[in-house]
């Protein structure tokens, strides 16, 4: 082989790695850009309108798109009963509001088999005396939170027991988890389960639930749909960070919840029952 | 040689530009646009795995079901509307030693009460762990002696004229309140005790709830199940519009607990339930539900109350463990 041939291959190969090199930024650019909507924090679309909870015997919330009927908030021990929540929720209904009936599931107060024979219960309640439920009603918000004394696991178990009993409801009626989890109380796996296959509304008031939804949802994306749910009751005194439904939103990645056609997406208001 | 140099950027430029564009509307249509990898173009917004996609389309065809007309629910034992503390209860130094040694709080008042109820969480305001000073509830009592604006929720309160009960498990965070009865007693969540009742006239923690059934479930004793019932029959009696249905529902309870007592323990407790029993629904009237309810408390009465509190009566202000942020154990989950 002569220099000048070999001098030939040598710049061939240079030729080739500079050519090379001219497509590592557009390939560079194309994965970022792939990334991009992962690492911005918010919302898409910005969710306008929301849910607010009521105790039994409250009105209808002024401005809500959806009440969340509160009830049965500690099972069977607390101020408001199963039966008083069915109730509530059936008098929306037949007010023609947009409704969604709330149980805080709570281990000092009832079994796993209680809150599913009651959740059973309620639904059959709801489906029979309810104006329209198939379109009005849209099924439970399950308060399940890390501090109520349930094993992620027993939530898992009893979350896909609902998801089967809504899922044959006629209609948009469905659930809803309302997840609270502090810090260490459950891994990022277990809480991808506790709310697999439902409307998860993660109780977003601080940062560290910001963190697990947003990893969550990096992670998983099909559940990167969000309800939002903030907590704006005396904000001033609190102090936590996060009381404001859409600027919470703006925390978040994905899209908010949609219900049908309505709007660009909701978030959701917690108020005390 | 300029003029290639010059092609070759401009030519990188626009290059990264499409890409970044195509990433972007790739990833976005794939994973941010509410759609899943998994998921064909057809299956609506908000869909996720696991979710039936008749649950998410809009439009969808639904029977029309006229409602029934239900009774609108009340409550047993309805708490009062409550009015928050205002912006500038504590200034904003007390305001920010409360949110770091006690976490997140909610200041309020029962409407018509003369008390301020704050409840710290004990949980960081970022949600990453236990504060220094832990969880408790503080209490201020508006009385005449007080300052003239102590009822004012805008007007400045003194950390000092609030008295602190620590939780059973002052250690603990994430404590919330999940329910009320009346304006003095709360259900408190603590973890690592359950729910428990803090009762803010006497600033004491009970276990349990008030709830009869529940503490029926978990007495261990037929006298501390019966002394919960008791409790509910007291709600009942100074509640003069306690339903037939509700006065049933508790002496049901009532009567299976005392099923639960040893023979031979028959007390005219058992008589009066009995009595009681046979007379509802009957033509029986509000008066004489009440009536006999109450003959049946004081017939109780001197059954003992085990249930005892959780806690020694509070001593300390705010104002002192502010500047002493530590948990005080001043009593334990256990009885």
């Amino acid at each position: 082989m002569t220099d000048s041939t070999k001098l030939q291959q040598v710049q061939d190969r240079r030729s080739k790695r500079r050519r090379a090199r001219r497509f590592l930024p557009p390939i560079a650019a194309l994965l970022l850009g792939a990334l991009f909507p992962l690492v911005s924090f918010a919302q898409s679309p910005a969710p306008t309108s929301y849910m607010k909870d009521v105790g039994p015997g409250h009105s209808y919330p002024t401005g809500a798109g959806v009440v969340v009927a509160e009830g049965g908030e500690l099972g069977d021990c607390g101020a408001t009963t199963p039966l008083q929540a069915e109730e509530e929720t059936v008098n929306f209904l037949n007010d023609n509001r947009y409704t969604v009936t709330e149980v805080s599931i709570y281990s000092g107060c009832g079994t796993e088999a209680y809150y599913l024979n009651t959740i059973r219960s309620m639904e059959s309640y709801i489906e029979k005396h309810g104006k329209n439920p198939g379109s009005h009603w849209l099924g439970f918000m399950l308060d399940e939170e890390s501090g109520y004394g349930f094993s992620p696991g027993t939530l898992t178990t009893l979350n896909q027991a609902v998801l089967v009993l809504m899922a044959a409801v006629p209609g948009y009626s469905y659930f809803f988890t309302e997840d609270a989890v502090g810090e260490g109380d459950w891994t990022t796996a277990e809480y991808e389960a506790v709310i697999a296959g439902s409307f998860p509304a993660p109780q977003v008031y601080n940062s560290f639930m910001v963190g697990l939804v947003n990893r969550v949802c990096r992670q998983v994306v099909v559940y990167c749909t969000n309800l939002v749910t903030a907590d704006p009751t005396n904000s001033a005194q609190t102090g936590y960070p996060y009381d404001n439904g859409p600027a919470d939103a703006k925390q978040i990645i994905g899209p908010p919840y949609q219900y049908g056609d309505q709007g660009p997406g909701y978030y959701n208001l917690f108020y005390p029952a | 040689m300029n003029h290639n140099r010059r092609r070759a950027f401009t030519w990188s430029v626009a290059s990264v530009a499409v890409a970044f564009a195509v990433g972007v509307t790739l990833s976005t249509s794939v994973f941010g646009g509410h759609r899943s990898i998994a998921h064909a173009a057809s299956v609506p917004p908000g869909c996720g795995t696991l979710i039936p996609t008749k649950k998410c389309l809009a439009g969808e065809s639904t029977p029309t079901q006229a409602g029934t007309s239900v009774p609108a629910p009340t409550l047993s034992y309805p708490s009062p509307d409550t009015t928050s503390c205002g912006d500038d209860f504590f200034d904003s130094a007390t305001q920010s030693a409360l949110n770091a040694n006690f976490g997140g709080i909610n200041c309020f008042q029962f409407d018509g009460s003369s008390q301020w109820i704050l409840i710290a969480s004990g949980m960081e305001l970022s949600g990453d762990g236990p504060t220094p000073g832990g969880a408790m509830i503080a209490t201020e009592t508006c009385s005449a002696s007080s300052s003239p604006d102590c009822m004012d929720p805008n007007a400045a309160h003194d950390p000092g004229d609030f008295t602190v009960a620590y939780a059973p498990n002052p250690s603990a965070s994430e404590v919330s309140e999940l329910s009320s009865f009346d304006s003095n007693l709360l259900v408190i969540n603590v973890p690592g005790c359950g729910a428990t009742q803090f009762d803010a006239d006497d600033g004491l923690w009970y276990p349990g709830t008030t709830s009869t059934s529940v503490a029926l479930e978990n007495a261990t004793s037929p006298a501390g199940a019966t002394s919960a019932a008791l409790k509910q029959l007291d709600q009942l009696i100074s509640d003069t519009s306690g339903s037939v249905s509700q006065a049933q529902t508790a002496i049901a309870k009532l009567t299976a607990t005392i099923d639960q007592e040893p023979a031979g323990s028959a007390s005219p407790v058992t008589t009066l339930l009995s009595q009681l029993t046979s007379d509802l629904p009957g033509s029986v009237n509000g008066a004489t539900v009440t009536g006999l309810l109450d003959e049946i408390a004081q017939a109780m009465s001197a059954i003992p109350v085990t249930d005892s509190p959780l806690s020694t009566p509070p001593e300390t202000s705010l104002s002192t463990v502010l500047s002493q942020p530590a948990p005080q154990a001043t009593g334990s989950c256990a009885q």
